[in-house]
């Protein structure tokens, strides 16, 4: 038995491996006289059969896709660590301030309840808050797309210095998609425009079809607005800057859609942004889009004449288009 | 494996370690196939093996700095693998007391070549089903040995036990699962 049990090493090798001469020699001269041996030999020859196979799923496996999943992967794997130390202060100036906001609240309902006049009290049917709800429940606003927008024609748009290669860009709107022909790469910059919108950089215009304020995220610790305030002036971008179209994503003509939340502080920068959903992950949109939106410049928010921070929510189209040139 | 490639390796992971990209790509490019190799026969699942490569190496690159060159890189990074394919099958053993009917016929069988006969086919399907019967311990030596070409040594390396140890458990492995094959085969 010890015997074959040496013989079992050399099995996993015979007879492809690096056996020598004098080995191989041993080892079919045991597999000769032995069947256990032999049927241990025909055990390693169905594994190594299988191993092939896998082998072909695996090399099925684009190599390039895989080694990008791994880096983007890594990189929002080392960027979570550095934020997550910062986070605990944020949290911390979040629940002070989000409690402080729910204080004045109470303070207000109770203080509206105590200054009304008793049978008014009585006929709210012990409800007061709906005072409150009344004057402050719409905290998300949605301005219109603009007529002219759908007018728009989107002419492609070249790049100086770039005509000969692919012109790629971004669409911060819900923007239709022009398809030419499919001949040569060429990525369209769609962007949109809007009557109150001044011209922007590049000939480029841009606007904001859908504005959502989530009033309940506007304080900051700097900034203790409440959630009373009813935003009379959104910011109104001044500075876009375009997204880069990620190599990778342009490469196998991706395209997708990333919903950004920026907060847009009183001077009208861009002081946080976030992403709110990706269409696609893991090809760079995200990440594109964030550098992007940090860049980028508002005139501030306005309440009754008093400058304040938002967050302001937008998709950030990626639109892979193919045309003749 | 050379120690040639082995003083390479030590050299890949400390440029990797200290940020240089083009590094951990090839090591990337050195590895991947074994480490791929592992987690599809550990796991059985292309997609999630795929899912689970990925991590092991996001794990090997975020820890290069706590390797020791002397075990060196392959092992080091099989053993990492191997980690992640064991939470990911507890996950999964979790998983599966909760929605039992689902996760048996989730599981996809791992493609067999078309070319082959049909008795060479019926074979690799058994083995392949007996591999699954083994105790974690004998399954993952044979699988270093059999699927990520592993030797005696670097399985040793890998998984922290001595060369006798894992000859032992091959050797026990083999048995059994020829033993199963002999089963099948009678009934």
């Amino acid at each position: 038995m010890s015997e074959c049990r040496k013989i079992e090493k050399l099995l996993w090798e015979y007879p492809h491996g690096e056996l020598s001469a004098a080995e191989k020699e041993t080892v079919s001269t045991h597999l000769d006289g032995c069947a256990v041996c032999r049927r241990a030999l025909e055990t390693i020859e169905a594994l190594r059969e299988s191993s092939r196979a896998d082998r072909k799923a695996i090399s099925s496996i684009d190599a390039f896709v895989f080694d990008n999943a791994v880096m983007s992967k890594i990189r929002s794997e080392t960027e979570a660590s550095a934020v997550k130390t910062e986070d605990h202060g944020y949290m911390f100036r979040m629940a002070v301030s989000v409690g402080l906001a729910a204080a004045i609240v109470i303070f207000l309902v109770f203080s509206i309840s105590d200054l009304g006049d008793l049978t008014l009290q009585k006929d709210r049917g012990g409800k007061p808050a709906t005072v409150a709800e009344e004057k402050y429940d719409r905290i998300d606003i949605h301005l219109r797309p603009p007529e002219s927008a759908k007018k728009l024609e989107m002419a492609p748009r070249r790049i100086a210095g770039k005509e000969d290669h692919a012109v790629e860009s971004f669409s911060i709107l819900p923007a239709p998609v022009t398809r030419p022909a499919p001949d040569s790469v060429n990525i369209e910059a769609v962007y949109l425009t809007d009557e109150t919108v001044p011209v922007l950089s590049q000939q480029t215009r841009a606007s904001l079809s859908e504005v959502v304020v989530d009033t309940g995220m506007i304080q900051s610790a700097e900034t203790p607005y409440s959630m009373l305030i009813t935003v009379e002036k959104m910011p109104v971008p001044v500075d876009i800057v375009p997204p880069e179209y990620p190599i990778w994503a342009k490469k196998r003509g991706i395209s997708g859609v990333v919903w950004v939340k920026a907060q847009v502080d009183e001077n009208g920068n861009v002081v946080d942004a976030q992403i709110l959903s990706s269409s696609i992950a893991g090809v760079g949109f995200e990440e594109s889009a964030l550098e992007a939106a940090q860049k980028s410049r508002y005139t501030p928010a306005e309440a009754n004449g008093i400058r304040l921070p938002v967050w302001i929510v937008y998709p950030v189209r990626f639109i892979y288009i193919t045309s003749a040139p | 494996m050379s120690s040639g490639t082995e003083r390479a390796d030590g050299e890949l992971a400390v440029l990797a370690s200290e940020g240089d990209q083009k590094a951990f790509r090839e090591i990337l490019e050195r590895y991947r196939q074994k480490v791929l190799a592992i987690c599809l026969r550990l796991l059985r699942d292309s997609t999630e093996a795929e899912e689970a490569a990925q991590d092991s190496f996001v794990k090997i690159y975020l820890h290069l700095k706590d390797f020791d060159p002397e075990r060196g890189l392959a092992p080091w990074a099989a053993g990492i693998t191997i980690n992640e394919c064991r939470d990911r099958l507890r996950k999964r053993a979790r998983f599966k007391k909760r929605f039992r009917e689902i996760t048996d016929t989730d599981i996809d069988q791992t493609q067999v070549p078309v070319d082959t006969s049909y008795e060479k086919k019926r074979q690799v399907e058994s083995v392949e089903n007996a591999i699954e019967q083994l105790p974690d311990k004998l399954k993952e030596v044979l699988v270093l040995r059999a699927y990520g070409d592993y030797s005696y040594e670097e399985i040793a390396r890998a998984l922290k036990i001595r060369i006798g140890t894992v000859m032992s458990r091959l050797y026990r492995a083999r048995e059994k699962l020829t033993e199963m094959l002999d089963r099948g085969e009678e009934r």
